[in-house]
């Protein structure tokens, strides 16, 4: 089932400027799906559309098979903006309490709930304190918890760790990682490839508004070299070798051939079938979601 | 109606933390204690006054004496009354534009607006809940002001007349029609523009004609003070149309509003 589905989506601001182009996007129940891309590529905006903040000017966009502006969709989803802007004049246990009301929580179960998820953002301590007198972390902290009170089925994460601490950082990845053993869809957008990388099923990048790429770690990651190993390599074959752009590394009997592409790789195979070498292994290296990153988009562009 | 009535105690909550509306309210209590001040001094400079001229005369303030000075107290009582309820009237529509303008752009500039709609709020329930919040503050300030009166007639011993008895509800109904200009004027312009325009559209406090009720409901028929000034009464069935009319023109100005805000975007 798809929870999130986006159908030619486009978003053409006033003044010309377009943010969005021919989007098609489907995050099924129960992934964690990475949305990446440079500064400007259309990803807050996506959101804001999901979230009915602003309209298309073309194409669709569902939640849990509904359009995305019906308000009852928003029932099942828990949100998390980049700047967490929460009434100031509330206590934490306050703000959580007032949020459950509007998602239609029992008035006897506001409380328990909020007192839960304070515990688990680790802001207990602070439950009564004014929203004003908390730190930007601890704002962040309390902005999960908020996204958490109504046990959503698909949670959006805007550049949620933007203002946290390590410790906080950490902390969150474990919640992450605790949401998705427990089937919550999630829907994240960061700039840290390396938290992406660790907890997502799915990635999609994109690049001035439209899609580059999209898929699972592994269909989108190429081989990013190999390490070859050989013994015995007659000196015809070292001086060869030194020819192409790999690195030899001779230690013993035994010799290391690192190859930095495909290409490279191919160069040291067809050097060693010459020589009649026989190679003991070859180690090849996928590319990092980094890696995957850069090649996907168009750097020029970006600058 | 639970939501709805959700975000308008969250719009009161943020109401009573903002310092320059209670700042208003103590205002109209000192104002009470101004006047009620000022109607014992003019009590005893009037009766000082009558006496003086008995005196004159050479004789003691008799029964008739007695009578004009209670009538130039009552004249000057009325004087009084009427200007109390100018300044009530003006301070409510002063907070009542203040609030109402502001209502839903502070939530936009601070962006807690996207926090709400993020939840399975729509856009309707959302205006609809921060305009009867500040209503609801309004109203208190209404009720405020009825006290008042009623403190400021009893103590000075002045008559509390029919006037007394509907002003506040009058002027609580003029405040229904000025908010939800203000409201609609909000999502149309900068909330400080918007709350100016309303100010001077609802204009029952200055006496220049208003070019802008030419496009605009006239507020002249809720202006209490002129009532009490010119010892005007209104029955009952009156004040029942007032009302009504009041309602209608606040249920076309937000439904107005209402599809301006539905189809703005939260940039």
């Amino acid at each position: 089932m798809c929870v999130i589905r986006t159908e030619n989506l486009c978003k053409t601001y006033k003044g010309g400027t377009q943010a969005l182009c021919g989007l098609d996007l489907e995050v099924r129940a129960g992934e964690v799906f990475g949305f990446l891309g440079p500064n400007g590529a259309g990803k807050s905006t996506t959101i804001e559309l999901l979230l009915n903040f602003i309209r298309p000017t073309t194409g669709t966009a569902s939640l849990f098979g509904r359009p995305a502006a019906n308000p009852r969709t928003r029932q099942r989803l828990g949100y998390l903006p980049e700047s967490v802007n929460l009434h100031a004049y509330y206590s934490g246990r306050g703000l959580l309490e007032f949020y459950a009301g509007l998602l239609g929580i029992e008035r006897a179960d506001r409380r328990r709930r909020a007192e839960e998820l304070l515990e688990r953002v680790g802001l207990r301590d602070a439950a009564g304190r004014k929203i004003s007198q908390y730190s930007k972390g601890m704002q962040q902290r309390l902005g999960l918890a908020q996204a958490l009170i109504n046990d959503p089925e698909l949670l959006i994460l805007d550049e949620p760790t933007s203002n946290l601490d390590p410790v906080a950082r950490r902390d969150f990845r474990d919640i992450l990682l605790e949401l998705k053993a427990a089937g919550t869809t999630v829907f994240i957008c960061s700039h840290i490839l390396s938290e992406v990388e660790s907890v997502c099923d799915r990635v999609a990048i994109l690049q001035q508004g439209e899609l580059k790429r999209a898929g699972t770690l592994e269909e989108l990651s190429g081989s990013a070299g190999a390490t070859v190993t050989v013994k015995h390599l007659p000196a015809g074959a070292i001086e060869a070798l030194s020819a192409t752009e790999a690195r030899l590394t001779l230690r013993g009997g035994e010799s290391t051939i690192a190859c930095d592409s495909q290409a490279v790789l191919q160069d040291v195979e067809r050097v060693l079938e010459e020589w009649g070498v026989e190679v003991e292994q070859v180690e090849t290296r996928m590319q990092s979601l980094e890696e995957i990153f850069f090649g996907a988009i168009d750097r020029e562009r970006v600058s | 109606m639970t939501v709805t009535l959700l975000v308008a105690a969250d719009s009161i909550r943020a109401l009573l933390h903002q310092r320059l509306l209670v700042a208003l309210m103590l205002v109209m209590l000192g104002l009470t204690a101004a006047f009620s001040m000022a109607v014992s001094g003019m009590k005893e400079s009037v009766l000082e006054a009558a006496e003086l001229a008995a005196e004159a005369e050479g004789t003691d303030l008799d029964e008739e004496g007695l009578k004009q000075a209670r009538q130039q107290i009552d004249m000057a009582g009325s004087f009084l009354l009427a200007a109390f309820y100018w300044f009530a009237a003006f301070g409510g529509t002063a907070v009542t534009v203040f609030i109402c303008s502001t209502a839903v752009a502070t939530d936009l500039r601070r962006g807690t607006i996207r926090m709400v709609l993020a939840k399975p709020v729509s856009r309707t329930q959302f205006l609809l809940g921060k305009y009867c919040g500040a209503i609801a503050v309004m109203f208190g300030y209404s009720l405020l002001a009825g006290i008042a009166l009623v403190i400021f007639t009893r103590s000075n011993a002045l008559e509390l007349g029919v006037a007394a008895l509907y002003s506040p509800w009058l002027m609580f109904c003029s405040n229904l029609m000025v908010g939800s200009a203000a409201v609609l004027f909000s999502l149309l312009m900068h909330p400080l523009v918007a709350a100016v325009v309303a100010f001077f559209a609802s204009a029952s406090f200055f006496s220049s004609p208003n070019p802008l009720h030419f496009i605009l409901p006239s507020y002249d028929l809720f202006n209490v003070s002129s009532l009490i000034m010119q010892g005007r009464l209104i029955a009952m069935e009156d004040i029942f149309t007032l009302t009504l009319y009041a309602l209608d023109v606040a249920a076309i100005f937000l439904l107005l509003a209402l599809w301006r805000f539905r189809s703005k975007e939260l940039l």
